[in-house]
């Protein structure tokens, strides 16, 4: 062993312990200071709707690629997991047809009925010409003006 | 069509077109209801008898039942409902001649006079063209008349008249 590798040696058994003794130092003043935080107050005192202010969205999403994202998304699977039984018994759907072609029906006969009464008008105009009548139709009965 | 636009009908007297319609209807339906009735009875007595039965429509007995089966079909309907099956379809109904409820007497006097309208080619149904208030010979015996008795209305919103 030369004089040059004695030195490092010397030097060596003065720095390890110095080392060892700085980290133990540090782990304790970052215990003491983490314990000395208040985490809640810290997180209370940051504007977080200033920060999402900040955040261009737009600009975000932008760099999304949806149909990437989409291609990765297997409806089938997904169609699958639908529970379209309960749906349907939850939905009712006996009680939309029905109402659906009952309205339907309604409207239907509405619609005959309107028509036949427009005939019943057309023949009382032809009727009225025939017979030079001038006068006006006759009002409805009094009962029926009065209402039920 | 709105219910707006059939409010000017209601409760005005009704046409020719309506009335005819709704008889054809009561006609046609009456007559089944009569038919299927006769082929029920000779069916039920074939059973019973264990014969062929069948009805002898050369005796006027068949004319004779068809006639107290349509004056009984009329009759009921006016006395209970102020109208007929046909009549609810294209929503009229008879009525006093003041707009009241018709009574069990107006109506089965209306039905009695009813056959006669027919005789010389249908002459008492003639008013229902020419007289004011469009009222028949059976109308006018009655004291009765006809009128539109229906609103329209969005479905799902409730009866209708």
């Amino acid at each position: 062993m030369n004089s040059r590798d004695r030195l490092a040696s010397a030097g060596k058994r003065w720095t390890d312990p110095a080392e060892a003794l700085a980290q133990q130092v540090t782990e304790r003043v970052v215990d003491l200071v983490v314990g000395a935080l208040d985490v809640n107050e810290l997180v209370a005192r940051v504007d977080v709707n200033a920060i999402i202010s900040r955040v261009d969205i737009d600009a975000v999403l932008r760099k999304i690629d949806l149909n990437e994202l989409l291609g990765q998304v297997d409806v089938n699977e997904l169609a699958q997991r639908i529970d379209v039984a309960g749906l349907v018994e939850k939905a009712d759907l006996g009680a939309i047809i029905a109402q659906s072609s009952g309205g339907m029906a309604r409207e239907a006969v509405d619609a005959v009925r309107y028509r036949t009464a427009g005939l019943d008008q057309v023949i009382d105009r032809w009727v009225r010409v025939l017979l030079r009548r001038k006068d006006a139709a006759p009002p409805p009965p009094l009962a029926v003006q009065a209402g039920p | 069509m709105t219910v707006q636009s059939t409010l000017r009908y209601q409760g005005h007297y009704a046409g020719a077109v309506s009335r005819l319609a709704s008889f054809v209807i009561d006609i046609v339906v009456s007559a089944g209801i009569f038919c299927v009735a006769l082929a029920a009875i000779s069916y039920g007595a074939q059973v019973i008898t264990g014969n062929l039965v069948s009805w002898n429509h050369s005796t006027g007995v068949v004319a004779g039942l068809f006639a107290a089966w349509e004056l009984a079909y009329f009759g009921f309907s006016w006395a209970t409902n102020g109208r007929t099956l046909g009549m609810a379809v294209f929503g009229i109904r008879v009525v006093r001649t003041d707009g009241a409820v018709l009574e069990p007497r107006h109506a089965t006097v209306r039905a009695l006079v009813f056959p006669f309208s027919f005789l010389f080619c249908g002459l008492g149904f003639l008013g229902i063209l020419v007289q004011r208030e469009h009222r028949a010979l059976h109308d006018l015996a009655a004291g009765s008349a006809v009128i539109y008795a229906w609103t329209a209305r969005a479905p799902g919103s409730g009866p209708e008249a």
